[in-house]
């Protein structure tokens, strides 16, 4: 029987990685990775504390959470797309014409 | 009713006529001309109407007072010395503005003009009839905003714009000496009284402040090592102010500039308002000069050199106007030498004073007006280019040679016959020898017959350039309109026979100008305090010195005569180029070099300089730097602002999980 | 490098920030878990779970997927086809 704090810790890990890519990474598709990372970290939590209360509500959560989780990444990497279209390039750095 | 109660209205209506005629004047005939005149011959009326009470019942003066805040009030006076004023004020003025109808109706600013002199008057009747220091202080100020705006009155010239410039700093230095007396004055009353101020009494009040007199000359204080009474130390400032009005040396330097503006406004200066508002101070404040001798002494001296210094640069001018500019400072010095013979004479000295300021309004003006009719006539100032002028304008030949006659004084003594000029003058030179023979001190005398006999020479040279002889360029000319040549006759009339009908009665009426129901000043202990003696009737001097200053006159006139008008002596010779006493008289014994070169290039712009570098280097440096630093600062930390979001990202993070260290750490300690 | 160093620091601060709560916080769970979770079937239970008590927020995310499905299309369309 593994206890729960193990899947939290996993969680707080994976979250951290993300957390991670998300402060030291400047491709925007590796930003992205890292954004699915942290959300896939919450998933986990919400899996975890849904069997260990016995609750199923949590895990219809999760299958939300990974639909929207689609929808962001197609929306992001739409973005992305659309920015190397334009300008050959992804370096989220660069990307500061809108900078005061 | 009696005539008393509207005495308000003498300064008030010509106020009231500078606002009307300002703002409606151009619809109106003549620019709004018959309001000003209007208005400042019902003040003429009143101010005569009263005067004349006054004469009947010298105790009884006009005295009405309202309280404006705290210890000052807003106060009418008028005593003897104030009637004669206004009734002169206003009158002149009044023939000035008769005879500016004339002389401006070619000129379109016409209703400026008439506002502008109407204040003046306005201001000049205020300085006359206030009752405390300050209220004469405010009116004092108007009089000179309005010489200014007035000799600026076309501004259009350079030369107009610098002379009016020139004229209100130069009042100014005389302005903020006046203002620092009346500062002192009022801190050694608050220090008189331990700084308990009593009620219901206004201490700048003339009445007040010469109650204080013994107080204030008992204070003292140390000035350059030296101990100096405090009443000095007043007098001296107030005289300060008159320097400046007035003209004396070494203010007078405005005066001749202020020619700049029309005719009519240098004879309003000249005569009726704006220099003898400084006699007027000195008068009006006697009693204290009367407890300061050191500063009655520097009066006389200050006015003797001034009378002498003018009337030499008088002597070489070629410009009509500026004979007489310098006609004015030498008749001012001789009302101020008047003054400044107190310390002697007591009262007497304010009553010849006073009455060689009527008589010299009277001559004045009608010599202004006589040159500026000249002037209207001919289109220039410059006399080597008249000549015979008194063939096509007899009534101004007459009446400019009558003025002539009072400014040099002649007269019979010992008769009822005499022009004013003559009359007062000649007794202010008497006094002046009185002074000599008492105190064995005959420097004044000396300098006011010298000044009599350089008078007597200036005034007919110009009579003679100007009407005698042939015309030495063709400049046509007429005689003047009737609403000019008016008012010459009128002053003619009183500049020959006014000093003759009243001496006597003038100086006795004035004796009652520190004596009345509204003050009471005993000159006689004044004088003990000044550690001298009051002289009284003087009958004894030699007939020498009784007919001196009409030898020095007839010798005046006979010198002009041989040089200008027979020309015995080619005066082209003497007068050259090379001769140094001709370029130092012709150059104004270089006042100009030394005010513009000496002092304001290189003292006054000095000073401006270290001013400079304290305000931009110091002030605005601390100022600068405390910016400067914010900005370099401010360079520093912005650039923690990277805009990147990663950077805030990171920072956010580490914040949380900071925040949540320090909660867990505070939790725990609780 | 040194931003990168900074990041990781910042990372693994807040990673043990927030094991140590995961630890020291004590979790309520159900008493026991039912023995041998491999041999039950969730997928019937959340089944009926969406569509039932569900059924409203899983058709809004259907509207959801479907705007940014069209939004990712428009954004994304080459300038080119036009």
């Amino acid at each position: 029987m593994i206890p729960l704090t193990y899947y939290l810790i996993l969680s707080s890990i994976v979250f951290s990685i993300g957390l991670y890519g998300i402060m030291s990474q400047r491709n925007g598709v590796r930003l992205l990775m890292s954004v699915e990372l942290m959300l896939n970290s919450a998933n986990i939590n919400l899996v975890a504390f849904s069997s260990y209360n016995d609750d199923m509500s949590g895990q219809v959560f999760t299958l939300f959470s990974i639909a929207l989780a689609a929808a962001e990444a197609v929306i992001g990497f739409a973005i992305l797309l659309s920015i190397f279209r334009m300008r050959d390039m992804i370096n989220i750095d660069d990307i500061n014409i809108l900078r005061w | 009713m009696a005539i008393e109660y509207l005495a308000f209205l003498i300064p008030l209506l010509p106020a009231l006529a500078f606002v009307i005629t300002f703002f409606f004047g151009k619809k109106m005939y003549s620019g709004g001309a018959l309001i000003p005149i209007g208005a400042i011959a019902i003040s003429c009326i009143i101010s005569i109407l009263i005067t004349i009470n006054l004469l009947q019942n010298p105790e009884e003066v006009v005295h009405q007072s309202f309280h404006w805040f705290a210890i000052l009030n807003l106060g009418i006076l008028i005593d003897p010395l104030a009637g004669v004023m206004l009734c002169m004020v206003s009158f002149v003025s009044l023939l000035i503005h008769i005879y500016a109808v004339g002389y401006m109706s070619h000129d379109p600013a016409k209703p400026r003009y008439f506002a502008e002199t109407a204040l003046f008057t306005a201001a000049m009747l205020g300085v006359v009839l206030s009752d405390n220091i300050l209220q004469l202080f405010i009116c004092w100020e108007l009089v000179g905003l309005c010489s200014y705006l007035l000799i600026g009155f076309w501004f259009q010239k350079p030369s107009a714009a610098a002379a009016a410039k020139k004229a209100f700093l130069t009042t100014r230095v005389g302005d903020v000496m006046f203002l620092t007396g009346i500062i002192i004055l009022f801190s050694s009353i608050f220090t008189i009284y331990n700084g308990n101020l009593p009620e219901g009494v206004y201490v700048l009040q003339f009445n007040e402040i010469f109650k204080l007199i013994p107080e204030l000359s008992a204070m003292h204080t140390t000035i350059l090592g030296s101990e100096v009474s405090m009443l000095t130390i007043i007098a001296l400032l107030f005289f300060g102010g008159a320097v400046g009005k007035s003209g004396q040396f070494p203010l007078h330097v405005w005066l001749p500039d202020a020619m700049e503006g029309p005719t009519t406004v240098s004879a309003l200066i000249h005569a009726a308002t704006m220099v003898t508002a400084g006699v007027y101070l000195v008068a009006r404040t006697f009693p204290m000069f009367m407890g300061a001798p050191d500063a009655l002494i520097v009066v006389a001296y200050v006015g003797g050199f001034t009378a002498l210094f003018a009337s030499t640069m008088g002597i070489v001018m070629n410009d009509i106007k500026r004979v007489l500019a310098f006609s004015t400072i030498s008749q001012l010095g001789y009302m101020m030498l008047g003054l400044g013979m107190g310390a002697v004479v007591g009262m007497e000295a304010v009553g010849v004073s006073m009455f060689h300021l009527i008589n010299h309004a009277f001559f004045k003006a009608l010599l202004f007006l006589c040159a500026g009719s000249v002037i209207h006539s001919v289109g220039t100032q410059d006399m080597r280019q008249m000549g015979g002028v008194g063939k096509v304008m007899p009534i101004t030949f007459i009446t400019m040679l009558v003025a002539s006659l009072a400014l040099a004084g002649f007269g019979i003594p010992g008769t009822q016959i005499g022009t004013s000029g003559f009359f007062s003058k000649d007794a202010i030179i008497e006094t002046t020898y009185l002074f000599g023979e008492h105190t064995g001190n005959y420097i004044p005398y000396i300098f006011g017959i010298v000044a009599a006999l350089l008078t007597s020479i200036y005034i007919f040279r110009l009579l003679f350039m100007t009407f005698t002889g042939k015309p030495r360029t063709d400049y046509g000319g007429h005689e003047s309109p009737s609403s000019m040549t008016g008012p010459l006759s009128i002053l003619a009339v009183l500049a020959l026979f006014f000093g003759a009908l009243t001496q006597t009665k003038f100086y006795h009426f004035l004796e009652g100008t520190f004596e009345n129901s509204f003050v009471h000043v005993n000159i006689e202990h004044l004088a003990e305090l000044g550690n001298y003696h009051l002289v009284h009737g003087h009958h004894g001097e030699p007939l020498l010195i009784l007919w001196m200053p009409i030898i020095v006159g007839v010798a005046g006139l006979l010198i002009s005569f041989l040089i200008y008008y027979l020309n015995v002596v080619d005066m082209s010779k003497i007068v050259s180029r090379n001769n140094v006493v001709f370029k130092l008289l012709y150059n104004r014994y270089y006042q100009h070099q030394i005010f513009i070169e000496i002092i304001s290039l290189h003292l006054t712009y000095g000073l401006s300089l270290v001013g400079e570098f304290i305000d931009r280097k110091i002030i605005d440096g601390i100022i600068d730097g405390i910016s400067d630093g914010t900005i370099a600062i401010g360079e520093i930390i912005r650039k923690v602002q990277t805009g990147v979001v990663q950077s805030y990202a990171t920072a956010v993070i580490a914040g949380v999980g900071l925040l949540i260290i320090l909660l867990k750490l505070i939790v725990e300690v609780q | 490098m040194i931003s990168k160093a900074i990041n990781g620091a910042v990372a693994l601060l807040f990673l043990a920030v927030v094991a140590l709560a995961v630890v020291t916080t004590t979790w309520i769970t159900v008493d026991e878990l039912p023995q041998n979770l491999a041999d039950q079937s969730n997928i019937e239970a959340i089944g009926v779970q969406i569509f039932t008590q569900f059924v409203i927020p899983f058709e809004v995310l259907s509207l959801v997927l479907l705007g940014a499905l069209i939004g990712a299309v428009y954004i994304a369309k080459s300038e080119v086809e036009k």
